[in-house]
């Protein structure tokens, strides 16, 4: 899952992609608001955290911007400005989510995923396969009431396998999916995760199953 | 701002001033005038009496009587009374020979007796007895030998002629200092009435609260004022650019902590991640707390910020303290359930209207319940109430700690904390309370609870009807 941080203080926007990264998802960071707005045409992102204070466009620039295009990924806005009127601005131009600065980390976390599930699982709070059940609000992937351990890649790979089932992603797909500008993650590093993932659902009765040039599908295996 | 300026003594006011400037050349022409009228009127009165003086010198010598060797005036004795006591003046005569030597008459009319040869009358100063008189004398023919010549001296104390030169000149300069007194006193007048506006202005202008700095109504005041009116509004309009720039720099300030202290918090999240060991776990926590400390500081700062009075009014409408007490209070179960306190919530049946900022409402119900929290230890109480009375009071009560009672004005000083609570607080949160307070027109009153024990905050705010309301707004 791919998200876009439009912030400004390189800091912050570092700390806070390696968190997300550590979660599994792929960063990308934009430090002004014409980088933001750019990177938002490629329309390859699932969810913007988004600074209002941005250099050269400000944030509530982006967002009318990107509601004009009609492009529907969740905004989570991240500001220190915390008056009721930007609150309340920020939202009626479409932003989903407020949160002030400075903000408790499980607290971004939750709303993070929240925001996603929503987008992305339509508010489903569990999804299920054949044994594999994955829960959405904690990312947490189990088969047959057992915990899988997985790899923030893995998690990553499986999320996009699960949004798309019944239906084959290609590696170039997955590739740009889990990939950021600073993190180029190769296709052969995305065989090595599904290798992987094969390996640890193989014995809950599902595998992943490689089309010749349609890609991967998650099935179950009989 | 009740502290008059000292008017420096070498100052007079403006009154004194041009009153002064009038009236002392006034009052010394009017001495130079009584100077010249006295001077004219012993003019006119010598001229008056000389020439009644005459007359008497004429009538001696219509009396005059001669046998060819001797010379006697026949002045009856009722004459001769008259004559000597001429109205309030003692009147002397004297019948001189021809080379000057008296011959009968009144001999105390001094001498000297000096140009005999003139033909005119002659006029003179002398002293007689301490006193002034004036003395004529006239050549006369003698009676049937018209070649003699003899004189006759008539001499008068001055009486008279006084009192007539008096009366002229009081009957000028009296007039003259009426006129003068009635010119003060309309003038007088007049400085008064167009010092009116200045007085006007002056109770404007002290009336006012420190915090407005409205400008000053500049079309009442006199073009002459005007001015200084101009002077002053420019002033207070960079005063409250000034003062506005100084709130806008402690908002600022508190705001830019804000990115550095989330990226620290988040640095600090992902480093705890990491951590592998338990001492590291401890070292990360307490630099957490600091970072949460500085959090909640800057917070503070800005809410104070947010809460001065240059920022009155912009938000203001009319809100439902109920509404805005119950959200805040029940924000607060999770922290209180944590530290085992009940926390109760008890409203109006009907909203409790009042005129005001919510955002800054909240933000005074919030530090004071977050204080009742505080400094209440679990399992103890906290009860957020609302009553109606002749104002809307809102009341916060605790059964913690308490404030020590020589203790309860100072906490509203900013960076003030009681010592020994060993709780984490910055000091602004009662400061924030009694600002917020003030711009809303409320009263804070600080005692201990029932039976001594815990704190009773109570906040007293007016009641807003819509004309309050608008009251409230033309005032700031
Ligand atoms: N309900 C209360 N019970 C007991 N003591 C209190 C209570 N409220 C305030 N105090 C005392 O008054 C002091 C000042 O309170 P104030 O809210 O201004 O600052 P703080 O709580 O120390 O810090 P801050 O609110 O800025 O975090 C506190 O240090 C505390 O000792
Ligand atoms: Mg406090």
């Amino acid at each position: 899952m791919r998200i876009l941080i439009a912030e400004d203080d390189q800091l912050l926007a570092d700390g806070l992609s390696m968190v997300l990264r550590d979660n599994g998802y792929a960063i990308d960071i934009a430090p002004t608001g014409a980088d933001a707005d750019a990177a938002l045409m490629s329309g390859i992102y699932d969810l913007l955290i988004l600074d209002l204070g941005l250099p050269s466009l400000n944030g509530l620039e982006i967002l009318k911007r990107l509601r004009d295009r009609e492009q529907t990924l969740p905004v989570l806005i991240l500001t220190a400005r915390d008056r009721l009127e930007d609150r309340v601005l920020g939202l009626d131009l479409g932003a989903n989510d407020y949160i002030t600065k400075p903000f408790a980390l499980p607290e971004l976390e939750a709303r993070i995923r929240a925001l996603l599930r929503k987008n992305l699982w339509s508010n489903r709070r569990e999804i299920t396969f054949g044994s594999l059940s994955f829960n959405t609000a904690s990312r947490v992937v189990t088969a047959n009431q057992q915990v899988l351990d997985l790899s923030a890649r893995e998690l990553a790979v499986l999320e996009i396998l699960l949004q798309r089932l019944g239906q084959a992603v290609n590696k170039d797909q997955i590739t740009d999916l889990v990939s950021s500008w600073d993190l180029e993650v190769t296709g052969n590093a995305i065989v090595i995760a599904i290798h992987r993932l094969r390996k640890k659902l193989e014995d809950h009765g599902i595998t992943i199953k490689a089309s010749r040039g349609l890609g991967y599908r998650l099935e179950e295996s009989s | 701002m009740k502290n008059q300026v000292k008017s420096s003594s070498n100052i007079q006011p403006i009154r004194i001033q041009l009153l002064s400037s009038l009236l002392i050349p006034l009052l010394i022409l009017w001495v130079i005038s009584a100077a010249v009228a006295y001077y004219l009127a012993i003019g006119f009165a010598d001229d008056a009496y000389d020439r009644e003086l005459i007359n008497s010198a004429d009538s001696v010598a219509a009396r005059l009587r001669t046998n060819g060797t001797k010379i006697w005036a026949d002045i009856p004795p009722a004459a001769q009374a008259i004559l000597h006591y001429n109205r309030q003046d003692q009147i002397y005569y004297q019948v001189l020979s021809q080379d000057g030597t008296r011959i009968f008459g009144d001999a105390v009319i001094p001498g000297p007796v000096t140009g005999l040869q003139a033909a005119e009358p002659m006029f003179r100063y002398a002293s007689l007895e301490g006193n002034k008189i004036r003395i004529a004398r006239i050549r006369v023919q003698v009676p049937d030998y018209p070649s003699k010549v003899i004189f006759v001296q008539v001499a008068e104390t001055l009486h008279a002629r006084q009192r007539l030169a008096e009366q002229i000149l009081l009957s000028i300069m009296i007039p003259q200092l009426v006129l003068i007194c009635l010119g003060a006193a309309s003038i007088w007048r007049g400085i008064t009435r167009s010092l009116i506006p200045l007085k006007n202005l002056t109770d404007a202008i002290s009336k006012r609260s420190q915090t407005d700095l409205t400008a000053v109504e500049e079309s009442e005041a006199p073009r002459e004022v005007r001015p200084l009116v101009t002077a002053i509004n420019d002033l207070l309009l960079r005063l409250k650019s000034e003062i506005e720039s100084q709130r806008r720099f402690v908002a600022n300030a508190a705001h830019q902590f804000r990115t550095p202290l989330a990226a620290l918090k988040t640095y600090i999240y992902y480093a705890k991640r990491l951590a592998e060991n338990e001492e590291m776990d401890s070292v990360l926590e307490k630099i957490d707390i600091g970072t949460e400390r500085m959090s909640h500081l800057s917070n503070k700062l800005l809410a104070l910020a947010k809460a001065e009075p240059s920022n009155r009014f912009d938000h203001y409408r009319q809100v439902d303290l109920n509404y805005i007490a119950s959200e805040i209070t029940a924000s607060f179960t999770p922290a209180a359930t944590k530290k085992n306190l009940e926390v109760t919530f008890s409203g109006l049946d009907s909203p409790a209207l009042i005129y005001g900022d919510p955002e800054n409402l909240a933000e005074l119900v919030t530090n004071l319940v977050e204080n009742a929290i505080l400094y209440t230890k679990p399992g103890g109480r906290v009860a957020v109430r609302i009553a109606n009375g002749e104002q809307i009071k809102l009341i916060v009560e605790d059964n913690g700690t308490g404030i020590p009672k020589d203790e309860r004005e100072e906490v509203f000083e900013r960076f003030y904390r009681v010592l020994g609570t060993n709780m984490p607080g910055s000091g602004l949160g009662l400061p924030i309370v009694k600002e917020i307070a003030n711009s809303h027109g409320a009263r804070v009153s600080l005692e201990e609870g029932n039976s001594g024990i815990g704190t009773i905050v109570s906040v007293y705010f007016p009641k807003q009807t819509e004309s309050l309301a608008n009251n409230f707004h033309l005032k700031a």
